[in-house]
């Protein structure tokens, strides 16, 4: 029954079972473990808290006991500072402390949780004497171990009690054991520096481990890491060179007399690269420090380039014959272009582009030998290549441009099928030129979380071309995963539960939370919602069923705007470019913003979409009670409408104000939205006119005469003039002429794609005038209905002349589809022997 | 240089340069979930300085008496912070733990194909024990080897003593 109540998503009522046959059978420590679960599934803590006590009493076990603090920690979690730190936190501590002074903690997640409640509580004295108490045995880390719990947790503690000395310390002798580890670095130097700003001395009570409280101490300590790793003839270890750079930086930045002592930036990152520079890693290691070169950038790059002996006369000599002093080349370039040397004239980026597809063609040869998952020695040519074309297609807007990056990247793919950012790039350009069909065969084949983190590489791309097919299996499968997610992941609060690992258990809740707050959750939500009603939809009875099974509330928003979080990992694309060029904490939210702007105006239409859908038709005698219900009701819903009209006006004169051009983030960012191309295509304006038609239709069954007559004329004139702009927009044609060639317009066929969005709104609308023009038809004879018939037939007139010009528009697009076709196969074509002449190698 | 710590829930919203490799599944959350309720103290990560996820390990312990082992899930490293010795660091890391839960081995399975994993396993002082059939399901399926290193605890080596015939996925606990 359980899971009958868990597919159901109902975990009250699984509560509700056990609660009852609790009552029964008191004793039973089953029924009760089972009944803590449930709580567990709830999030109900309180419950939780109680009924674990109750099991400890029937059964004294540990895991009893601590399940009954944890859900008091969760507690602590959940409430406000205030209450969590007066009354939760103490109880939980005093609750362990009584089992530490019985001598009753057994496991090592016990342990951990006390450190952690004390530390919650602020009282980090008491949690290093506790840790100090302890056997360094009582954890799984152990000295010279990868991760030491003991040993990092009392550092830790120590330096954020501002016992720099101690501290230090214990960072110091971390370091001897492992020097690879970056964190122990940057401790060392904060407590370090620390010591160094209030002048500490050692004093004769000091205790015998020593620490580094002076700049030199701590330059001798790094000299001598350096040293113990030239020493060794095996692999040497990153962390001594990259902490020395560091230190450097740290100096000057402090303006440091020390900084002197320390071989230049220069000599450094030579020595870094040579040491280094044929490992993959070498570019991401040394790119935060390359500000430092300052005046000295070009000998560096000199020097480098001397020493990979690469720039030869012949062009046979110019190649790399293996693999590492290829990838130390292409270091060297990536950090040319970091520093900004492939900031060229146009030509010259071609130039260079031309240059680097040589050498990855030729690169190519070097890796016969390697497997179909392996990557390309010679990949990165490509790409390097593809960003400086794509630099050159920003500048001068020379769509051909475009073409032969995605020439170059599907070759290059066909050669290194896995390399995943050739295929990230080809789904980028071929969006950026409007094309979606490719990157379906790309097959990037995410799963499951990367629904969240990547769904946009692939819901933008299909839906600014209509893609209907691809975008709804696509969808479908993503809202599956987001829509287990809470049930799935409260099983596993409970494994946490079950095996003690406490920690764990807040981190669960925290993760459950973000996935079910994603923005990517709710744009999809909205989108199968208006993708339903453009697909599934048929007639109007089909409409309507579509519509009210979506169970969308018109009146309340649903949304929880605050708590969206933006889970887009916008960090998977490769880049070496300047850091003036990346991507920018400011773009970032400025794009987490324009998605929530799209998100609110597709949840304003689908929800003004149902108010209209709900509005009732009243029945023909207006004195009946029954009908004082349904104008109640009909009031109640002819508000929402209102309001939500008013609302989506709003939004859109905001968006109108605000989205002035179409934005562009860096290659490597994400997507922009369709705001530019909505507000632009004036789609806002015709779905306002469509919904004030609705609410005048509404009005007429109204005998207070609130309409004008000429009211729904003047609309029906506008909606005629909305029409035509938006008629005219899809019209243009998806074939221009550009730059002196032809290019394909993938801003046509993005309105096109919204065109049939509001245009299919609009059926649906009026189709709902109709039904509540409906009963008014046969209304003949009396006077006063006189008035009301010609404002009838006038509004029936109005909605047939919208249809008509529907209807012909979905003619007019069909053939403009139709026709375009051939057309645009015509254009490929021509573009295809255009670049093949170029590339004649492809 | 790296910071090697324990997996967190959030590093899953990360980790695409890791899991975009085609060798890298990317499991369903139960997956994650599951080690990190049960395992946490095997789920570990190494991360660079500019804060990418340079790769991570996900293991277990489990069996009785002397067959009380560690385990080797998932071991994966990003195709550009290759070559750095992560996947021996890792190693080393889990057969230390391994070694204070006073395990007698750790044992993994591997594609018999991965010439180049099953080397570097050798190298780090792993043996193959036994050759499991159609392990791995595919098209078409493909056997695994059960490779396993001894620990202290097994003094006299007797866990990676090699088994003369391959077995079936059926017959392995």
């Amino acid at each position: 029954m359980t899971m009958c109540y868990r597919e159901l998503k109902r975990p009250e009522m699984i509560a509700e079972a056990y609660e009852k046959a609790v009552k029964k059978e008191p004793g039973n420590e089953e029924l009760l473990s089972h009944l803590f679960m449930a709580y567990v599934r709830c999030g109900n803590y309180t419950k939780q808290q109680q009924t674990a006590m109750a099991l400890y009493k029937v059964a004294p076990k540990n895991p009893y006991y601590f399940w009954a603090v944890m859900s008091i920690v969760m507690q602590a979690h959940m409430s406000d500072s205030k209450l969590s730190c007066t009354m939760y936190l103490p109880l939980a501590e005093r609750m362990i402390a009584k089992m530490v002074k019985e001598n009753k903690l057994e496991g090592e997640a016990e342990l951990k949780l006390y450190i952690m409640v004390l530390e919650k509580s602020g009282k980090r004295q008491q949690a290093l004497d506790f840790v100090n108490g302890l056997l360094e045995a009582s954890f799984l880390g152990t000295p010279g171990s990868r991760w030491n719990f003991y040993l990092t947790k009392k550092a830790e503690l120590l330096l954020r009690m501002e016992r720099y000395s101690e501290s230090n310390a214990i960072y110091r002798q971390l370091l001897l054991d492992d020097p690879d580890q970056w964190q122990y670095y940057q401790d060392y130097f904060t407590s370090m520096f620390a010591l160094v700003d209030i002048n500490w001395t050692p004093d004769e009570t000091t205790q015998s481990v020593s620490c580094d409280y002076t700049v030199e101490l701590a330059l001798v300590f790094i000299e001598q890491g350096i040293a113990r790793e030239e020493a060794k003839s095996s692999k040497k270890l990153r962390g001594p060179y990259l902490a020395c750079l560091e230190l450097l930086q740290l100096l000057l930045k402090r303006n440091h007399s020390a900084a002197s002592r320390l071989a230049s930036p220069l000599e450094q990152i030579k020595q870094y690269f040579t040491i280094f520079g044929d490992k993959n890693c070498c570019f991401s290691d040394i790119s935060n420090y390359l500000y430092m070169l300052e005046s000295e950038t070009d000998k560096f790059l000199a020097d480098i380039l001397t020493s990979l002996g690469l720039n030869g006369e012949n062009t046979e000599d110019m190649l790399a014959k293996e693999p590492k002093i290829m990838q130390r080349h292409v270091c060297y370039l990536a950090v040319s272009r970091r520093l900004g040397k492939h900031c060229l004239s146009h030509q010259e980026k071609l130039r260079l582009a031309e240059e680097l597809i040589h050498r990855h063609r030729e690169g190519l040869t070097l890796g016969t030998d390697l497997l179909t998952t392996d990557l390309q020695y010679s990949d990165n040519y490509c790409l390097l290549a593809v960003h400086l074309l794509y630099d050159a297609w920003c500048e001068s807007g020379d769509q051909l441009l475009l073409w032969t990056i995605c020439a170059l990247l599907e070759s290059a793919l066909k050669s290194s099928p896995s390399n995943f950012h050739i295929k990230l790039l080809l789904t980028k350009i071929y969006s950026y030129l409007g094309i979606y069909g490719p990157s379906v065969g790309i097959k990037l084949e995410l799963r499951h979380i990367q629904f969240d983190t990547l769904g946009y590489m692939c819901f933008h791309p299909a839906l600014k071309v209509g893609h209907y097919s691809a975008w709804k299996s696509v969808l479908t499968e993503a809202l599956l995963f987001f829509s287990t997610n809470f049930k799935d992941t409260s099983e596993y609060i409970i494994s946490a539960y079950k095996y003690g690992s406490f920690t764990k258990v807040y981190e669960f809740v925290q993760f459950r939370q973000r996935l079910n707050d994603s923005l990517q959750f709710a744009l999809l939500n909205v989108e199968k919602n208006i993708c339903d009603l453009i697909l599934e939809t048929s007639n109007h009875q089909s409409a309507e069923k579509v519509l009210t099974s979506m169970d969308i509330d018109p009146i309340i928003d649903e949304c929880k705007w605050e708590d969206l979080r933006d889970n887009r990992d916008l960090d998977v694309m490769l880049t070496w470019d300047p850091p003036h060029s990346c991507l920018t904490h400011e773009q970032r939210h400025l794009s987490f913003t324009e998605q929530k702007q799209w998100l609110r105006l597709r949840n304003l239409t689908v929800r003004a979409l149902t108010a209209a859908m709900l509005l009732p038709a009243l029945p023909l005698s207006h004195e009946s009670t029954t009908s004082q219900a349904v104008n109640g009701g009909g009031t109640n819903m002819c508000d929402a409408l209102l309001s939500l009209h008013d609302q989506l006006k709003q939004h859109v004169e905001e968006l109108e104000t605000e989205h002035t051009c179409e934005r562009r983030y860096s290659l490597q960012g994400p997507f922009c939205t369709l705001i530019y191309p909505f507000v632009t295509g004036r789609h806002g304006a015709l779905l306002l006119q469509f919904l004030r038609v609705v609410q005048c239709c509404f009005f007429l069954q109204d005998d207070t005469g609130k309409l004008e007559t000429s009211d729904l004329q003047m609309l029906t004139l506008e909606i005629d003039e909305s029409m035509k702009l938006v008629i005219g927009r899809v019209s243009e044609g998806i074939i221009v002429e550009g730059n002196g060639q032809q290019q394909f317009s993938a801003s046509t066929l993005t309105q096109a794609v919204l065109a049939v969005e509001t245009l299919s709104h609009g059926c649906l609308l009026l189709g709902v005038c109709d039904k509540l023009l409906q009963p008014l038809r046969p209304v003949t004879g009396r006077k006063k209905s006189k008035k009301k018939e010609e404002t009838v037939q006038q509004a029936v007139t109005s909605v047939i002349s919208i249809t008509t010009v529907k209807n012909s528009f979905f003619t007019r697009n069909f053939a403009f589809k139709s026709s375009s076709i051939p057309e645009l196969s015509n254009v490929n074509l021509n573009l295809f022997f255009y670049y093949y002449e170029f590339l004649p190698c492809y | 240089m790296t910071t090697l710590r324990p997996f967190t829930c959030d590093d899953m919203f990360r980790f695409n340069n890791v899991n975009l490799d085609p060798l890298t599944e990317t499991y369903g959350l139960s997956f994650y979930m599951q080690y990190l309720a049960h395992w946490p103290e095997y789920f570990l990560l190494a991360e660079a300085p500019n804060e990418d996820i340079m790769g991570y390990i996900m293991g277990k312990s489990e069996g009785h008496g002397e067959k009380w082992h560690g385990h080797v899930t998932a071991l994966t490293v990003a195709p550009e912070y290759r070559r750095l010795g992560l996947a021996a660091t890792f190693m080393s890391a889990l057969e230390e733990i391994s070694e204070k839960k006073r395990a007698y081995f750790v044992d993994l399975f591997v594609r018999v194909s991965n010439k180049v994993a099953v080397d570097m396993y050798k190298q780090l002082g792993y043996s193959v024990y036994r050759r499991v059939l159609e392990y791995y399901s595919g098209d078409p399926d493909e056997d695994a080897f059960d490779m396993r290193k001894a620990l202290s605890m097994d003094t006299e080596g007797k866990s990676v003593i090699a088994l003369q015939h391959p077995v079936r996925p059926e017959d392995v606990e």
